[in-house]
């Protein structure tokens, strides 16, 4: 496997232009007669797809949902960072670009981040023009927030759906090029299968979710926006039916999968209620502002009412451990504190298997000190929604948190152009690994998702068909009937599983024996037991597991079986990078690597790279390569926030 | 599956017309049905003069009889609204049966009202009940031994014909029965031409939605009332 | 708790289906789609065929879900989805219905599952700016107004979930449309395409077979993000607009 990231010389702020430049251009009359399947229609997809068509390609575009509009890029609540300086507080694209890398714990290419703190700005006007909704000053200007801990206020949010609104303005213009026969839209298609044709990605295997027909699709190019893989803990914060399916087959046939370790925890979920539980709400960080996090100071007083702890004997963890920061301190410290306090035996909430698992968010010093009036004006839909879920209201009593899985940074290899290592084979999104590191800063996510649909990939797919792409054919060429079969194969195989498990209790396994041992704070001997348990329970599934239904029909259970079964392959992936990356970098946090007060000891002699995997089939373990990273413009530094 | 019959889809090759549309049908029904409440209360206010005795309301009579081709004009007027009142109704109840072939096995209202719901019946309660009150006051078909009465001056005793008529109870009770469904029909109608029409929105919302009901209570009110008090003999002849 | 349900049950769009009654064993604290959940995991280990409905994101925000309980779209609390229900909201031993969304628009695609692409076929036909990527103007080059940006998004909010349609007694889509004409129509982005796009989706909701507005306001009570009838009468004005300007 070659990782050719084709950065470009140059100095870093002109590399993408240069870059721009040097790619060759599709003749305008030509582009009608390239076909490029689009898989997923998140922000990354949508954005791609629209973008792709209004250049005059022909674009298939895919999801699984009912709508393009469902996909979940639409719960994302808090903003979308943009370098625009319109505070006037000592923003820059310079700025943004280092924040991200050090939020990223150095773990990213340089080159990539600039990029993407540069076309940041395009973005938002873009997301305007469409008629998104963004908060407004009352002069009729943008405004704009401080996020995640920034310095500065560069996070531009319409309300707490940010992801909605854009994805609505992306969705508006994937279906105003439906509208104009430029892209034809699948919806209730799951890509199965990447099909490879003379060692280039020429198109995918579906089945349609409604009647359950495998086909094939074929193409020039595929571009794959699917998404990330955090439901392989099976419990976090991702929709329902969020998968690492597309990614995972494509490495299967031959895309190298980077950092699959890497991540992320948001320290302030809606904890579990019950071993019935199907999915963990996020509720938005802004709470830290004026909430405090505590626990009950001492065992015997586990158990016991938040108003029956007495102020003295409650342990203010964070205020305690980091004075400085306090409450505000970085989502993966917080995480891991909330977790060391409840494994030492001192959560609060419910029990859930014998384990209190969450922390208390206190609000009432706040009410007391600002008054109830202000703290319902910052945080009333917050509030409702937690009352809604929970049960409780956080003016009476303390909000139940714990962290929940919401992010991964790792994610199919990219080079610049964001194609993967499979010719052909494109990338984007939280699918791909490219711009994150090894954790990824609030607001983030957004705008990585969007600069690579509407920016990047319109530019470098061309360099691509113009230059290496080959051959023009349909699905009669055989490679596409032999994936067809293998599917067909894999289905008849999946229908055939009568056992007496449901595969969703399976998959509850799964998550936890990820969430143990791959989740927030990971160890050797963790992981170790971990690449154990993982195959067991793979055979087990092939014993155990029930499949109702047919393959001729609407079979949510089929659907969800398959994507447990990549699940189940793709966990020991995660625990093989998680135990081979030997540092603490980010959103992975390896025990063995603290200092005495418990942060993140990076060692940038040993893994300054992004580790990526080469599959060898289901017999042998993947093979390693490395993408050295070079910082030639930063300074490699360590966090601290004592 | 039953067939929705109207309007056109938007991609035949016809040029849609925007009064054939939903919305145009519904606000050529909002016009029309704001004609027919205008000449409802024009109407009523006729009918209160009968409080004011014989010799006003048989002159006020003869005053309408006498406007000669405006009469004909606003009789042509009102038909035609009418027409196109319940045409457009009658269309729209169609498509709307149409568009939900499979009724729920259990549906709870959150905000709908009984007599919002029962407008096709009311409206066509209203509709027969017209027939009658033709044949009866204009016509002079049914209940013909009042119609030819005159008054001491020679006219047309409009007067004693209406007091004698709702001197029955069936009459009466006929009557009394035809304005609540006018008023249950307007209670809902009035609001919902505002809101049709585009007004009744914003700060204009809640005026608008209490205009509907304060008008089917003033007509049915002010229907009601005549004939009861013929009835209870409040009213001689 | 112990519930008995009464559930719709339909193999596909061609089959007729029927309500079927079942008994599942809740915890007040599951969401109701966790209670679902539940009774599916038991029939799966029974070997009989679960149940199946569509959802996705589970916080409220999707708008996957869409079951008609007890008679009400999206269940017995106002401005929350199906999924954001939870069963302390029922007495124990209580008996729920559940149905499908029901309009000839929405056919059923299995059970509770409708088919709404009907939706996005009307947004296809005009429920977007027409800006080309690359060609905007800078965000800040329009000044829009705190309250008409605030008022946009209130209608900009309607995560397509077709509880309106479901909710109104002529199973009419005017929120639905009206909601994104008039998110557009408040906005100076959205001026120069104004009155053509109304027109053209005012016909694509007519050319979908849903029915027509009688004003009975059910679609409002039962919407998940509370859009007003407001947008209703916005889309009526916009529709009159588009007749005066001869743009329809």
């Amino acid at each position: 496997m070659q990782l050719d990231a084709k950065l470009p010389s140059g100095p870093l702020r002109e590399k993408w232009d240069k870059h721009r430049f040097e790619l060759k251009l599709v003749n305008p009359a030509n582009k009608r007669k390239y076909r490029i399947i689009v898989v997923g229609s998140g922000l990354a997809g949508s954005s791609a797809a629209a973008s792709l068509a209004e250049l005059g390609y022909d674009v298939d575009c895919f999801c699984i949902q009912d709508s393009p509009r469902r996909a979940h890029s639409i719960a994302a609540q808090g903003g979308i960072n943009a370098a625009k300086n319109h505070q006037n507080d000592g923003d820059s694209i310079w700025r943004l670009f280092y924040d991200t890398v050090k939020g990223g714990d150095f773990r990213a290419r340089e080159a990539n981040v600039y990029r993407l703190a540069q076309i940041s700005v395009d973005i938002i006007d873009q997301c305007v023009a469409q008629g998104v909704p963004f908060a407004r000053e009352y002069g009729g200007m943008l405004d704009n927030r401080s996020f995640g801990g920034a310095q500065v206020s560069r996070t531009f949010y319409a309300r707490g759906q940010t992801g909605q609104q854009l994805l609505l303005g992306a969705y508006s213009a994937l279906m105003r090029m439906v509208d104009a026969g430029k892209v034809r839209m699948h919806v209730r298609h799951e890509m199965l299968d990447l099909v490879l044709v003379d060692g280039h990605a020429r198109g995918i295997v579906t089945r349609d979710l409604l009647t359950g027909e495998i086909g094939p699709w074929a193409a020039d190019a595929v571009v794959l926006c699917t998404g990330g893989y955090g439901n392989v803990f099976y419990l976090s914060t991702n929709a329902k039916a969020s998968n690492v399916t597309a990614a995972f087959r494509c490495y299967k046939r031959g895309a190298g999968f980077a950092n699959p370790c890497f991540t992320q925890i948001h320290p302030t979920c809606i904890p579990q209620s019950g071993n019935y539980q199907s999915k963990l709400t996020l509720m938005s960080e802004s709470l830290r502002n004026d909430g405090r996090v505590w626990v009950p100071r001492r065992l015997e007083l586990v158990g016991r009412k938040p108003s029956e702890i007495p102020e003295t004997d409650r342990y203010y963890y964070l205020e305690e451990r980091y004075p400085s920061f306090g409450n505000l301190v970085p989502r993966d410290v917080a995480s891991r504190a909330a977790k060391k306090v409840c494994d030492d035996g001192l959560g609060v909430g419910i029990a859930v298997g014998g384990r209190r698992n969450a922390v208390y968010l206190d609000f009432a010093d706040s009410i007391t000190r600002l008054g109830r009036k202000v703290i319902s004006d910052r945080y009333a839909n917050l509030f409702d929604m937690y009352e809604r879920i929970a049960g409780e209201s956080p003016y009476e009593v303390p909000m139940r948190i714990y962290p929940a899985v919401h992010y991964t940074m790792g994610g199919l290899w990219v080079d610049y152009n964001l194609m993967s290592t499979i010719p052909g084979l494109h990338v984007l999104g939280e699918a791909n690994f490219s711009d994150h590191g090894a954790n990824r800063l609030g607001a983030s996510a957004l705008m990585q998702g969007l600069a690579d649909g509407y920016f990047v990939l319109p530019y470098t797919i061309g360099h691509y068909l113009s230059t290496m792409h080959k051959g023009k054919f349909g699905v009669e060429r055989p490679e596409f009937a032999e994936v067809v079969r293998q599917q067909q194969a894999q289905t008849r195989r999946l229908l055939a599983l009568k056992g007496q498990r449901p595969v969703d209790d399976i998959h509850r396994e799964l998550g936890r024996i990820m969430w143990d041992y791959c989740g927030m704070g990971r160890n050797g001997d963790g992981l170790r037991k971990a690449l154990a348990a993982i195959p067991e329970l793979r055979e087990r599934f092939w014993t155990e597991a029930s499949v109702p239904g047919s393959g001729e029909e609407t079979n949510p259970w089929l659907e969800h079986a398959g994507r447990v079964v990549d699940f189940l392959q793709f966990a020991e992936l995660m625990c093989i990078d998680a135990l081979e990356r030997d540092e603490s970098c980010g959103g992975h946090f390896r025990e063995e690597h603290q200092t005495p007060e418990g942060e993140a000891v990076r060692d940038d002699e040993r893994f300054c790279h992004v580790t990526v995997w080469e599959d060898r089939g289901d017999d042998a373990a993947p093979a390693q390569h490395r993408e050295p990273l070079t910082f030639e413009n930063v300074k490699l530094a360590t966090r601290s926030y004592k | 599956m039953p067939v929705v019959p109207d309007p056109k889809p938007a991609n035949s090759s016809e040029r849609p017309q925007p009064l054939g549309s939903t919305i145009g049908r519904k606000v050529v029904m909002a016009l029309s049905g704001a004609v027919l409440v205008g000449f409802a209360l024009a109407h009523m206010a006729g009918h209160l003069k009968v409080y004011a005795g014989r010799d006003d309301y048989n002159a006020y009579a003869a005053f309408l009889q006498g406007l000669g081709g405006l009469k004909w004009l606003v009789r042509f007027g009102l038909l035609a609204a009418l027409v196109v009142h319940v045409r457009s109704g009658l269309t729209l109840a169609a498509r709307n049966k149409g568009a939900r072939p499979h009724a729920y096995a259990v549906k709870r209202a959150q905000r709908s009202t009984p007599y919002g719901r029962t407008m096709l019946l009311s409206g066509l309660v209203f509709v027969a009940f017209l027939i009658y009150h033709l044949a009866h006051f204009t016509l002079g078909w049914v209940h013909p031994q009042y119609f030819a009465l005159k008054d001491a001056l020679g006219r047309t005793d409009v007067y004693g014909n209406f007091v004698r008529s709702f001197q029955s109870p069936i009459i009466t009770g006929t009557y009394v029965i035809a304005t609540a469904a006018v008023s249950m029909h307007v209670a809902h109608a009035a609001s919902s031409v505002l809101r049709t029409l585009g007004i009744s929105s914003g700060a204009l919302r809640r005026s608008c939605e209490r205009v509907g009901p304060a008008l089917g209570v003033l007509l049915f009110v002010g229907f009601a009332s005549v004939p009861v008090a013929c009835l209870l003999d409040l009213v001689k002849p | 708790m112990r519930l008995q349900l009464h559930i719709w049950r339909q193999k596909n769009s061609r089959e007729p289906g029927r309500l079927v009654p079942y008994a599942v064993q809740a915890d007040e604290h599951m969401s109701f789609l966790e209670m679902l959940d539940v009774l599916n995991a038991e029939l799966i280990r029974k070997g009989e065929d679960p149940i199946a409905f569509d959802h996705d994101c589970r916080e409220g925000i999707c708008g996957a879900c869409s079951l008609v309980i007890d008679g009400v779209p999206h269940g017995p609390r106002a401005a929350t989805t199906t999924c954001q229900i939870h069963m302390r909201e029922f007495p124990d031993g209580a008996e729920i219905t559940i149905e499908p969304w029901r309009a000839y628009a929405f056919p059923v695609v299995k059970d509770l599952m409708v088919d709404r692409s009907a939706l996005d076929r009307i947004i296809a036909a005009g429920g977007y700016v027409s800006v080309r990527t690359g060609a905007a103007p800078d965000a800040n080059a329009i000044p829009i107004g705190k309250n008409t940006a605030e008022k946009a998004f209130d209608y900009a909010a309607c995560i397509g979930c077709g509880a309106c349609v479901a909710a109104c007694p002529n199973a009419s889509a005017m929120l639905f449309v009206g909601a994104k004409v008039s998110h557009l129509a408040l906005l100076p982005q959205g001026q120069v395409e104004r009155t053509a796009r109304a027109s053209r989706m005012i016909a694509a909701m007519d050319a979908e077979s849903f029915g027509g507005c009688s004003n009975h306001g059910e679609c409002e009570a039962v919407c998940p993000k509370s859009i007003s009838l407001d947008a209703i009468a916005k889309l009526n004005r916009e529709f009159m607009r588009a007749v005066a300007t001869g743009e329809s």
